[in-house]
């Protein structure tokens, strides 16, 4: 062998890596996304936080089903009968569903979906929110989002409110962080509809697993009055802005479908990662939706998740 | 989006500065080139998970380099739903082709322990000195520096310049041939 066992091994090295073809750079970090995906739905090693919905005219209304400028009524079950109860999401508002087995589809029929703030049960910061996408009653679909504080992405995606078949919910249209995730469905732990089981198919990140959510309405610090001081502010993208007061109310111009979209809002509480705005209807008075941000300090960048998908919004200068 | 975009250009220098020359310090700390590209791959993919942090260490390589060697060794990173996930889909080159010195190379690094490997390889290879080796393997310097010193006795019938073995462990930092390309 030669004497110079460093040039040797380097020679070695670099013969042997000569041929072989990296993969591309975007390529890995649509890998690096996918483990994040797994990772925050089953909060592996992360803390979680919280997801996202929306709601009402401009912001939100894409996804179909989702009807544009359409007003929803939170608090209310997806049941297919008229709401009986307007405003704020609370949890004396939210309706108890009916049994519900995850082991039969027979128990499910006039069984509701809870709309509403869950909580995971395992003792890890994270949160999954159902939202109503149209007027209560008339939709077929739910929204439903999985969020994560700090960071992206978020899922989001539709659930249809149709009775489940085989004990689960379909979650469909699973975007997370722009990447499409099919297969989760999500079905109710117990018999009393009090937990909440959200299931991951395996995937090339990983083998199937479960996540449990609580009703956990208490999560949500209602009747807050001041917006954090890092969010309060004018937040811009290429189609409008928002703007948040420091006294927690919330306005926003948007172009949306052609037309531009004014509304707002007061800030109904906060979650951890998030917060949730209370849609004032046109008329000026009552609540017509539920509008959910989410402000990321790392990236310095305010999302609001809508029938489009998150619209990420930066600060103004 | 502007900061993002810069966020994932710079990434992708990163990655495209980096790619093979880690790859090829962790084919040589294990001998399995294939092993070697999925592992790589996989830590790039963690470190794009978390890169606002990985950007701002002193060395991210050295970061990318121990992620790597852990997947490779480790058991679970040898799933089938793992490899998939990073094969290329053009067939690479599994069994580089090897002047006789150097199967004959790696044929002797094969005898060594994995640790004895892994030292050889960040000091004579990667270039790092004994207290950056012992950071990097999270050992204290007297283990790294018997590693090094009973590798070099196991290779010295194949390396003359092991035939006294112990000698050029004070030769500090200095990054090796490899960062030469």
């Amino acid at each position: 062998m030669p004497e110079s066992f460093d040039r040797l091994l380097a020679d070695m090295a670099r013969s042997a890596v000569s041929e072989t073809r990296p993969p591309l750079a975007a390529q890995v970090r649509r890998r690096g996304k996918q483990l994040t995906v797994r990772r925050r739905v089953l909060g592996s090693a992360v803390a979680f936080a919280a997801v996202c919905g929306v709601v009402a005219g401009g912001l939100m209304a894409k996804m179909p089903g989702i009807g544009q400028g359409t007003s929803v009524v939170p608090g209310t079950t997806y049941s297919g009968l008229p709401s009986t109860a307007a405003g704020p999401v609370t949890s004396s508002t939210l309706a108890a569903p009916g049994p519900l087995s995850t082991a039969g589809a027979s128990s499910a029929a006039g069984s509701g979906l809870v709309q509403g703030l869950w909580k995971r049960s395992d003792g890890t910061v994270g949160y999954l929110i159902i939202y109503p996408t149209g007027l209560a009653g008339t939709s077929q679909y739910a929204g439903i989002g999985i969020t994560s504080s700090g960071s992206f992405p978020l899922c989001y995606g539709r659930i249809s409110t149709a009775p489940p078949d085989g004990g689960a919910y379909s979650i469909t249209d699973v975007s997370c962080g722009g990447d499409l995730v099919s297969g989760m469905t999500l079905s109710y732990g117990d018999t009393a509809g009090h937990t909440l089981r959200v299931h991951m198919p395996s995937s090339s990140g990983g083998s199937a697993a479960d996540v449990l959510y609580a009703e956990d309405q208490a999560a949500l610090s209602v009747g807050a009055t001041a917006a954090p001081t890092a969010v309060a502010g004018t937040w811009t993208d290429s189609a409008g802005s928002v703007t948040l007061a420091a006294g927690g109310t919330v306005g926003w111009s948007v172009a949306s479908h052609g037309s531009l979209q004014t509304g707002s809002g007061t800030v109904a509480g906060y979650f951890d990662g998030g917060m949730v705005v209370n849609v004032l209807c046109a008329t000026g008075s009552g609540v017509c939706g539920v509008l959910q941000l989410q402000f990321d300090a790392g990236l310095g960048r305010l999302t609001v998740i809508g029938g489009d998908g998150p619209q990420v919004f930066t600060r103004k200068n | 989006m502007a900061e993002l975009r810069a966020h994932e250009a710079d990434f992708d220098e990163f990655f495209g500065a980096s790619f093979r020359r880690v790859v090829s310090q962790i084919y040589a700390m294990t001998g399995n080139l294939a092993e070697a590209e999925d592992a790589v791959a996989e830590a790039y993919a963690k470190a794009w998970q978390r890169w606002s942090l990985v950007r701002g260490y002193t060395d991210p390589e050295a970061w990318i380099r121990t992620v790597a060697y852990r997947l490779a060794v480790s058991s679970w990173r040898k799933a089938v739903n793992r490899r998939a996930a990073h094969r290329r889909a053009a067939a690479s080159a599994e069994t580089p082709e090897l002047s006789a010195d150097h199967l004959a190379l790696v044929d002797a690094l094969r005898q060594i322990s994995a640790e004895q490997r892994r030292a050889i390889v960040l000091f004579h290879l990667v270039g790092l000195s004994i207290s950056e080796i012992a950071a990097e393997t999270d050992s204290p310097e007297g283990t790294v520096k018997s590693h090094l010193n009973r590798g070099r006795k196991a290779l010295a019938p194949l390396v003359s310049e092991f035939a006294t073995a112990g000698s050029g462990e004070s030769r500090g930092s200095r990054y090796g041939l490899a960062r030469e390309w």
